[in-house]
């Protein structure tokens, strides 16, 4: 009795395997012991479940990963068959579909794989008689689409062989070893071919064995067109490496335009062989390379193609650039990408880039954090030192020919991952990944609009993210909280004082509405005297020098005549005080204001002051929408009217004040530092995987990217 | 990103917290304000949506009137060669603004890609890392492109 595995390997093809394993059982099985194993790749249209029930007797493997080439390796691991038959299953088989094979394999024991003739099951011409190289390393079926002939009718010796139905010697598979995984599906076949040849194994065709195919059954044209092309580079890098250059101009990813395609093909392929080849061949493939790539690529690509490949063969840490040309400023925007630095910079190597002279120093009294491990650079930008304009504004740029940019674009080119961390719309990123944080888009798209360039788009919330797609029709990819730390084991909702607390810089604009909150404070203690005895109203916040804001706001508290205390630039310690004793937080950035960049885009001391268990009395708009779920962690307020009913709510009824705070607190937990770090990573291994990963194909479920 | 129905089932949450609480404390004043606000907030929006539309209007106006003008100068450059075969001179991409064809790293729209990334085990290399570390830096910077 002569063992004999047949493996198959299926992916949503239910619908042909109730002939295929009608037919796999009535083929002559004389003098044989027949295993059959499925390698199932993830379907989702049963038919796993099919097999189990109606053919107990196959062995169903599940596949973890929708890879033809490692579901062979699977199922022959779990083979034990002297011979090993490799088929598709959207087919049936002949009678002598066995037999046929294994007469010609047993004429001789160099023989280490025989293919059977295929036809197409529609037509009844023929699939496939074996396989040949037609020109520059493009394969196809010898004898497709023609019609039976008696130079088909003979058992032949051919140089590779299709996986469409092949039996294989098992101790030719031993020697030849694992089917290659990266090439994932289509060509394995013709790669094994090569490597079992080059060890001396024969490969042949046998008339007698035949097996009907419906031709695609379960894959598509494009992906069949897809995988041919990128694989095509894959066999060339591993077995004539020095023709690798040489197939760029004939590729028809290069002929298609399909430029990423081609970038992403070929530096997997360079990575092959890298494993594959030793240095000299690798030296001389790189060197052909150098004046290839630039050539079918452009000079932005082929200059990234080889720093890309450095990061990819481990050769280097992923260097970033993140550029803030407003860093000078001790902002929530600077702090939010500070924040990504401090956690990124012993992951990569991390340069900030500035337009001025900053300390990155000054990042440690401001935001206490430790950047000492980042690296900096200063490129000063002509356009604006002419027109001595401090901190860049995009806006200016009008009529210009040139964008005046370009010179922090060429700048891009030193990094592998380049982060605009600041808005600048008109930065072309040239880096092989980049990232684009939008705090808020200011500015309707105008000449040298350059985000849709990048590959990320990451906003800090979704009122953000609605008027990204407003403004700039672009979707982002990405929400990421700004991180908020402002937790003090101290701070309870039962400890409080009767204060209510607002937490803003005072605007020479008047934008954060001190001078309103005063007024809405002042009417309280006037129309209800004795709810509001013993409260009083502090306003925080950060000031520049001859702020005549500032100024209007003394001026009120003196007209209003009730407990009103005002703190400018007060310290951090007093600031975290203040919020442990508050009972009430107020924010009216945005009142009455009808353009949108003026409402808070996300408002961070909101989620300080619920992080210290005092209740939100905020905006209804903006980013306080996502943060204040009104009438349980807070209320929202449209009129301030409305502000002071809903205080006088808080102020009266203990109870209710406690629970609010409660549920604040509770609330704040999803805009917390734990949050961003974790968004952030979400976001790190995406680029991560985009510089170093390999590919996979989706499984039929929702495939997620996440660690 | 919350849907637009999560957005429109949470507006009408609030509305009727608002209502709740407001009718409970009699401010009927206090309403009919909020009910104006939310008025002209609308309508402040349907204001900023048509001058957001003419924006792009007049922007496609501009940008057809930019590739009609390279077309002209494209007729206009024409030339016959020797072998009386007519040679169309390219228009450099610099004297082209806001062209498709600056050059830029990422191809719009992307080409078809049926795969996704998965992270990946570096691979212990046959090849010198040393002379590869060396040898990949010096191409980097002969390749490197200068005033992008």
């Amino acid at each position: 009795m002569t063992k004999i595995s047949v493996i198959t390997v299926t992916y949503n093809a239910l619908a042909f395997l109730p002939d295929f394993t009608a037919s796999l059982l009535a083929t002559d099985q004389q003098d044989i012991s027949l295993e059959v194993l499925v390698i199932d790749n993830g379907s989702s249209d049963g038919s796993a479940e099919w097999l189990e029930k109606n053919h107990p007797n196959i062995n169903v493997i599940r596949n973890d990963e929708n890879n033809y080439a490692r579901a062979l390796n699977l199922g022959i691991a779990a083979s034990d068959g002297e011979y090993v038959v490799i088929t598709n299953n959207d087919a049936t088989v002949d009678a002598n579909w066995l037999q046929g094979l294994l007469e010609v394999i047993s004429q001789d024991e160099k023989i280490g794989a025989v293919q059977s003739k295929i036809f197409f099951t529609e037509s009844e011409k023929i699939n496939s008689v074996g396989v040949e190289e037609i020109e520059h390393f493009y394969f196809k079926d010898i004898g497709f689409d023609e019609a039976d002939s008696a130079r088909y009718s003979e058992a032949a010796q051919r140089d590779y062989v299709t996986g469409g139905s092949v039996m294989f010697r098992r101790e030719c598979l031993d020697e030849v070893g694992l089917w290659d995984e990266e090439f994932i599906m289509f060509m394995e076949d013709v790669d094994y071919s090569a490597r079992a040849r080059a060890m001396g194994w024969q490969l042949w065709y046998s008339p007698r064995s035949i097996l009907y195919h419906k031709y695609h059954g379960s894959t598509s044209q494009a992906l069949c067109e897809y995988f041919c092309t990128r694989n095509r580079f894959l066999f060339v890098a591993k077995h004539f490496p020095k023709d690798l250059a040489s197939t760029i101009p004939t590729s028809h990813f290069y002929q298609k335009g399909e430029f990423d395609s081609l970038y992403k093909a070929l530096l997997h392929s360079v990575r092959a062989m890298c494993t594959l080849h030793d240095t000299q061949i690798v030296t001389a493939v790189l060197s052909d390379l150098k004046k290839a790539i630039p050539k079918y690529l452009g000079d932005v690509s082929a200059h990234n193609f080889f720093s890309h490949l450095e990061v990819m063969l481990g050769l280097r840490k992923a260097r970033v650039g993140i550029y803030d040309h407003a860093g000078h400023f001790a902002g929530g925007g600077q702090r939010y990408v500070a924040e990504m630095a401090a956690l990124m910079q012993d992951r990569y190597d991390v340069t900030y880039i500035f337009n001025n002279d900053v300390e990155l120093s000054s990042y440690r009294e401001w935001f206490d954090l430790d950047l000492s491990r980042c690296d900096m650079k200063i490129i000063r930008i002509p356009f604006f030192e002419e027109r001595e304009r401090y901190t860049p504004d995009e806006g200016m740029v009008l009529g210009e020919v040139d964008n005046p940019f370009d010179i922090i674009s060429q700048d891009t080119l030193n990094y592998d991952i380049f982060i605009n961390a600041n808005m600048l719309g008109k930065v072309n990123p040239l880096s092989p990944v980049s990232i684009f944080i939008c705090h808020f888009p200011d500015q309707e798209k105008s000449r040298f609009f350059q985000v849709d360039q990048y590959d990320h788009l990451i906003t800090n919330g979704d009122y953000t993210g609605e008027w990204v797609g407003k403004r700039w029709e672009l979707e982002p990819t990405q929400k990421i909280y700004p991180p908020v730390n402002m937790y003090n084991p101290e701070s309870s909702a039962t400890k409080k004082e009767k204060i209510i607390l607002s937490v803003s810089r005072f605007e020479i604009s008047g934008s954060k509405k001190q001078t309103e909150l005063i007024q809405t404070f002042a009417q309280m203690c006037r129309d209800n005297p004795d709810q509001t005895q013993g409260w009083k109203l502090v306003l925080i916040g950060g000031s520049t020098p001859g702020n005549t804001y500032l100024d209007t706001v003394r001026e009120e508290v003196e007209k209003a005549g009730c407990p009103i205390e005002v703190i400018p630039n007060a310290a951090v310690n007093d600031i975290k005080d203040t919020y442990r004793r508050a009972s009430i937080f107020w924010h009216a950035c945005g009142l009455n204001e009808t353009k949108p960049q003026l409402v808070e885009h996300f408002g961070m001391t909101t989620v300080e002051s619920m992080q210290n268990c005092c209740v939100p009395i905020v905006i209804d708009g903006g980013g306080q929408r996502e943060i204040v779920e009104h009438g349980k962690s807070g209320f929202r307020f449209s009129t301030l009217e409305e502000l002071g009913v809903y205080s006088l709510i808080v102020m009266e009824d203990q109870a209710r004040c406690q629970k609010m705070a409660e549920a604040a607190f509770e609330r704040s937990h999803l805009f917390d530092m734990k949050v961003f770090e974790a968004e952030l990573n979400t976001l790190l291994h995406q680029v991560d995987v985009a510089l170093s990963g390999r590919d996979v194909l989706p499984s039929s479920s929702s495939e997620s990217n996440s660690p | 990103m919350s849907s637009i129905q999560d957005s429109k089932i949470g507006y009408v949450k609030d509305r009727c917290v608002n209502a709740y609480w407001m009718l409970r404390r009699g401010e009927l004043g206090t309403i009919a304000k909020s009910a104006g606000v939310e008025l002209s907030h609308r309508l402040a929006q349907m204001r900023g949506s048509v001058h957001h539309q003419g924006v792009i209007f007049f922007r496609t106006i501009r940008i057809s009137l930019q590739n009609g003008r390279q077309s002209v100068t494209a007729l206009a450059h024409r030339g016959t060669g020797d072998d009386g075969i007519e040679h169309v001179h390219a228009i450099a991409a610099e004297v082209v603004p806001d062209s498709a064809f600056i050059n830029r790293r990422k191809v719009l729209p992307a080409s078809y890609q049926p795969t996704l990334s998965r992270m990946h085990i570096v691979d212990n290399l046959k090849t010198d890392s040393q002379q590869l570390i060396a040898q990949l830096a010096d191409i980097r910077e002969t390749v490197r492109p200068v005033n992008v």
